[in-house]
């Protein structure tokens, strides 16, 4: 999909929360969008979605995410239906698979046990903890496949340890399938972990796309290889970038 | 207190059954009134503001002062008791259940559009669940209201029940019964609040209650 020259604004008597945003999205890209807090990051991932519509420019959307259920949205609420079980949650998302391959039991223990959530098939949401409840939100959204999957701020609510174990499921589940995904985040070490390309946002009254820069490091990505000069560097280059406007 | 139970335990018994049995069938009656009421209220803006107008006209009339009503229009029977204990129960249902349907988490309501139920699954799948704690807590609430008027309905023309004994026992002067008729009316409320709570726990163990 492609943004071009997308402005927004919630109202007319408001001031332009963004200005001229164009960025593309490949079928497989995992773009991340960084920038301060309430710069615009969030309305620019619900535009993307097709919650907001812009007041200015266009959005070209590939007719892979038109289809239904071809957009899942994720936010650190990591809201599933409490009245479902883990299993029968997990068992919605695949049977809205494209694929429409048939599943059983083993299937849905299966998929639980790739997303750490072994032994927690009769557990209900409020049972588990706030790192299981993450995963299964994430394994909801990510077993049915969808083109494109929004992450706004996905681990923000989560312990260090416990996000950098969601990276490692997220990068292994993205192995697994093709899928676009964005990730509203103001966490650098989380877009050098997981994303292909980082966009900056940045701008006031409205906000714009004010850098862009490639990760071109083989995954998956770990905290260890963070360490790494190349990712100080880009981490240090990004973090100005963010605070220079 | 012991030797009057002791003297005539039936009767504490039967009156005990048969006041249980009364605020069951008009906390039933008055809860899926609530519920029903609550669905059309909470389907359309013009529902709300019509039919939901005169439900609140209706709700801010003191329930007791319907009991007069209730007794000449539908004469001294079970049938005016029910009315009137599915009356106090069927405000805090409708109004708890009006909030649980119209008011769905957005988050939820996009999980459901995501896996692309269509409005009839929307309305089974997500719309009901969500709304079901808060019926849940209505209820309790009624529970607590149709007691109110079970007494009142007790009390006008009935020849059994609590709240009859302990007319009964107030006009022949007996202060010791009537203290243990007012401990069996709390003992009422809280059996079938005990109760419920385990019928809840059992069948929607997701709810915390």
């Amino acid at each position: 999909m492609r943004l071009e020259r997308v402005g927004f604004q919630y109202s007319s008597q408001t001031p332009l929360v963004l200005e001229n945003v164009s960025l593309s999205i490949g079928i497989d890209d995992v773009v991340a969008i960084v920038g301060k807090s309430g710069v615009g990051k969030s309305t620019l991932l619900r535009i993307v979605a097709r919650s907001l519509t812009p007041t200015t420019g266009t959005i070209d959307h590939s007719s892979r995410v038109l289809r239904p259920g071809a957009i899942a949205y994720m936010d650190q609420t990591s809201t599933v239906f409490p009245w479902k079980k883990a299993r029968q949650i997990i068992e919605l998302s695949l049977s809205r698979s494209p694929t429409g391959t048939a599943f059983g039991r083993f299937e849905v223990e299966h998929a639980l046990e790739a997303f750490g959530l072994e032994g927690t098939s009769e557990q209900y949401p409020h049972e588990l903890s706030g790192g299981m409840k993450q995963r299964l939100a994430l394994a909801f959204a990510i077993l049915r496949e969808p083109a494109l999957l929004l992450l706004d701020e996905p681990f923000g609510s989560v312990d260090e340890f416990t996000r950098e174990n969601l990276y490692l499921l997220l990068q292994a589940a993205l192995m697994r399938t093709t899928m676009a995904v964005v990730i509203v985040t103001h966490n650098t070490s989380e877009c050098l972990t997981l994303a292909d390309r980082v966009i900056v946002l940045s701008g006031s009254p409205a906000a714009t796309v004010s850098g862009e820069f490639a990760i071109n490091e083989p995954k998956p990505r770990t905290a260890t290889m963070l360490l790494g000069t190349d990712f100080i560097a880009l981490n240090k280059v990004i973090r100005q970038k963010i605070s220079e406007l | 207190m012991l030797s009057a139970w002791l003297t005539n335990p039936t009767d504490f018994l039967l009156d005990i059954g048969i006041s249980l049995l009364r605020a069951s069938v008009g906390l039933a009656l008055g809860a899926g009134c609530g519920v029903l009421a609550a669905a059309l209220t909470s389907s359309h803006r013009i529902a709300n503001t019509t039919f939901g107008t005169l439900l609140r006209f209706l709700r801010s009339i003191p329930s007791l002062a319907l009991v007069p009503f209730v007794m000449l229009a539908l004469g001294v029977s079970e049938c005016s008791r029910s009315v009137l204990i599915a009356w106090a129960a069927f405000f805090p249902v409708w109004i708890n259940a009006h909030a649980g349907l119209s008011a769905v988490d957005p988050h939820i309501l996009r999980l459901g559009s995501e896996v692309y139920f269509k409005p009839t699954e929307m309305y089974l799948h997500v719309r009901i669940p969500y709304a079901v704690p808060f019926i849940v807590t209505g209820i309790r609430v009624s529970i607590g209201t149709s007691l109110v008027l079970l007494v009142a309905a007790e009390m006008m023309g009935s020849s059994s029940g609590i709240a009859y004994r302990l007319m009964f026992y107030q006009q022949i002067q007996r202060l010791d019964l009537v203290c243990i008729q007012i401990a069996l009316l709390g003992l009422l409320g809280l059996l079938m609040d005990r109760a419920y709570v385990h019928v809840v726990r059992f069948f929607c163990p997701w709810i915390i209650i």
